[in-house]
Order: structure tokens, then sequence, then C-alpha cells
């Protein structure tokens, strides 16, 4: 599936609400295990809520490797891809972490109730 | 006659340093503690030169003392024009030198004081009265701000500028975007483009109350004594966010003030960032140092430096494959 990112976004990849947009899309097609070709051609302006609701959301179920594999970008200037792989590796951390507090307050319930 | 609920303010001149933020902060603190219901005669008679840091910061001292005013009528008028000599806060032009006026109108600021809603140009002042939307402030900054009659630089390195000038505005609006309108946030912003050195310098008040003082707030149960220090630096660490937005709350956020760092450290620019009792810069290794101010001040200045010049930017035409994509 290729999606024109301008047709959600408009010139400017900023908000989290067109984020979310994206997302509703590449979920469904991730949890059908299609491919999805991500064309950035016609938007200019990108900023992290854009990305932290779109791409960054997405790795709370699907693996960074999932993520590659079924995802491709294209015509995303430079500065753009640096963003993606910040959101990316900030993204990790902090499902990681959740994922650590998760634990340890499984740990603590388990204890308290042996 | 004199009015006695009249206060005269006698600015002096006020240049982006650390001795001008000190006034500023100082000023700050002493007018808002005043009682509502007064008047203030701001003057100029001692003043030769303002820089954008310190417009940026009257001009959102002035909406919030009219905010502070007793009638809520009148509080409703202000809202779409005040600083005229008949309402409570007046910039005396009468006080300020021939030179002065020019540099204030120039940059849009005394139109803006008169209350001619008159739109200016390219760089310059500018009042935040109502919230917009991520993309109007995109469209914003590309068309009416960094024009391209006055900024030249190649068209991607000027799309990734005002890309991260947007992650600034959007800061300011998530300062307290839940609780309050950008109106009473008190969003001002005012910019000034050095054409020989090629260097922009921005600063963006809002009076959202402050990032301490929010991010205490959000991690009072979690984190009951935390010092204002700690507070600051917890707000910078990539990653941490106060979360003041509306979206999924299990959902990575906090990388603003990563990627301004970032930013300014790639083109050896400037940031800086008060809010409360904390000031944060970004050190020579690219790192934030943060020291103690007093008085504390009731919202966040963000004042970057940047260099307009494409020589800074090489690494973004690399063609380098990330870590990820």
């Amino acid at each position: 599936m290729k999606v024109l990112v301008a047709d959600i976004t408009g010139g400017n990849a900023i908000s989290m609400q067109s984020g979310s947009g994206l997302y509703k899309l590449l979920y469904d097609a991730m949890s059908k295990s299609e491919s999805v070709e991500l064309d950035f051609s016609g938007v200019k302006h990108f900023a992290s809520p854009f990305f932290n609701a779109s791409i960054g959301l997405l790795l709370k179920d699907f693996s960074v490797d999932l993520l590659m594999e079924k995802i491709t970008i294209n015509n995303l200037p430079e500065f753009g891809l640096e963003l993606v792989n910040e959101v990316i590796e900030n993204a990790i951390t902090y499902y990681e972490s959740n994922d650590r507090s998760a634990k340890a307050r499984q740990e603590i319930i388990s204890k308290n109730t042996e | 006659m004199t009015d006695i609920h009249r206060i005269q303010v006698d600015i002096p001149s006020i240049r982006d340093n650390k001795s001008g933020y000190d006034y500023l902060i100082k000023l700050v603190d002493r007018l808002l503690k005043n009682p509502p219901g007064l008047n203030y005669e701001f003057r100029f008679d001692h003043c030769t030169v303002l820089d954008q840091n310190a417009i940026a910061v009257l001009g959102g001292l002035g909406r919030r003392l009219c905010l502070h005013t007793r009638s809520s009528s009148l509080r409703r008028r202000l809202y779409n024009v005040f600083f005229t000599q008949d309402e409570l806060v007046w910039f005396d032009e009468a006080s300020m030198s021939d030179t002065l006026i020019a540099d204030l109108t120039d940059i849009g600021f005394l139109p803006f004081s008169r209350g001619e809603g008159r739109r200016i140009s390219g760089v310059g002042y500018r009042s935040h009265l109502n919230f917009m939307e991520p993309s109007d402030i995109a469209d914003y900054l590309n068309n009416d701000w960094l024009t391209e009659d006055l900024i030249r630089l190649a068209p991607e390195i000027r799309e990734a500028v005002v890309s991260r000038i947007i992650e600034i505005f959007t800061n300011a609006y998530g300062h307290g975007v839940k609780e309050d309108s950008p109106l009473k946030l008190g969003i001002t912003s005012c910019g000034q483009y050095f054409q020989k050195d090629k260097k922009l310098k921005l600063t963006v008040v809002d009076f959202g109350g402050g990032i301490i003082k929010n991010v205490k707030q959000y991690l009072h149960s979690k984190v009951p004594g935390l010092s204002d220090a700690a507070a600051m630096q917890w707000a910078l660490k990539p990653g941490n966010s106060t979360k003041t937005d509306s979206l999924d709350e299990n959902m990575p956020r906090g990388l603003g003030f990563k990627l301004l760092r970032q930013f300014i450290y790639t083109n050896n620019g400037n940031l800086s960032v008060y809010s409360n009792t904390c000031h944060a810069s970004v050190d020579k290794s690219g790192f934030y140092k943060v020291t103690g101010i007093r008085p504390s001040f009731p919202g966040t200045i963000v004042t970057i430096e940047v260099n307009c010049d494409d020589a800074y930017y090489n690494h973004l035409r690399s063609n380098k494959k990330g870590k990820y994509f």
C-alpha cells in the first residue's frame, strides 16, 4: 500500500492529530502484515508531535524490526529522517521503561499476594 | 493632576544578555505583585535600545497587567485591542527618541501597542491572541516571518529551520494549554534578523505558569519534594513530558528540548530558557546547563540565536542512512 502523507497532513506534518490519522492507517496495515510505502512528497515541515503520534506510537504494539521490514519511507528530506530516527529511539526507550515499570509493579503485587 | 492609580515605569536600555534578563524578570515580579486595578505608564526617556527579548517580555507583561484588571467587561474588551492611551497600560511614545520609535515601529511593536492591528511583514513582534493550529504556525513562520526576501537560505534548509522553530511554539502552547487559552497565557514573540552576520534571534514568551511549576504538579505524587533544579533537569531530559496535550496518555513525547539543543549545537547558535527559578542554556559541549535565578518568572522565556547560513547545515545534505530509516 502506498500512502501519500500530504493527503493526510497537507504541507505540514506537525500536529499529533494528523499523526493520529497516519497511525490508524499504519496500524491497520501492519496488523494485516501488509507493507506500506510512505511518500512524503509535498510535505515541507515536520515536528516531533506528528511522528510521536504516528510512528512512535506504533512501537507500543510492534517491534522496531517489524517496522523497518514493513514500512518504506520515500521523499523525506534529511532533517525529517533525522527526526524519525530520534522519535523511534525515544519511543523504544519509553516503552522499555514502561515495560520495566509494569514488571516491577507486577512483582510487588505478586509478592504481596503470596 | 497626578493619578494615584497610575504607576510610572521607567524602562532603561535592555539587551539580550544576563543583566537584561535579570532586569526583565525583576520587573515582571515587581509589577505582577501589585494589586489589580492600577494603570501603568511605561516611559522610555533613558532607553536607547530594546533587544528582541525585552520587546517580547514587555509585550507579554503589558497583556498580563491588563488581564490583572478588576472589570470582566473591560477584560473582554482588552481581548481585542489594548495598550491605547486611555487603557490600563500605556507605552508612552512621547518619551521615546526618534530612533527608538523608528526601531519599534519597524519591528511591529508600536503598531501593535497603538492598537492599529497592522501586520508587519517579516521577522518582528507578534502577540499570539488566538490558539493557532500547528499547521497555521508553520505557514505563518514560513510565509510571514522567515520570508524568502529577508533570509536567504536554500529551500530545504529553510524548511529545516522553520521545523525546529515550530518545536518552540508547540512547547509554548503546551505549557498549560489544557487549562488556559493562549490569550491568558500571553504568548508573545519577537525576532530580529541581523543581515550582516546572517543571525536570527527569536524570543518566545508565555505566562503559562512555568516549566518547574508544571513539572512539580505533574510529578507531585511520584516525587514529592522535588527541587526546582531537579524539576528543570527532568523537563529537559529527552522523553519526559507533562503531557499537556489531549491525546493518548501512553504515547512517547518529550523530544522538543533535545531537538532544539541539537539544532543549536550543530549550527553553533545559542539557546536560553528562563522559567520559574531556573535558567537553562546549551554549553559548548552541547549539553544543558541549569543555574538558579531569583526572583521566579511565572512562565517561560525561550530565546534562540540561529546562524542562517547554508554552510552550517551541510549535515542535512549528507543522504546518510539513520539507525532505523
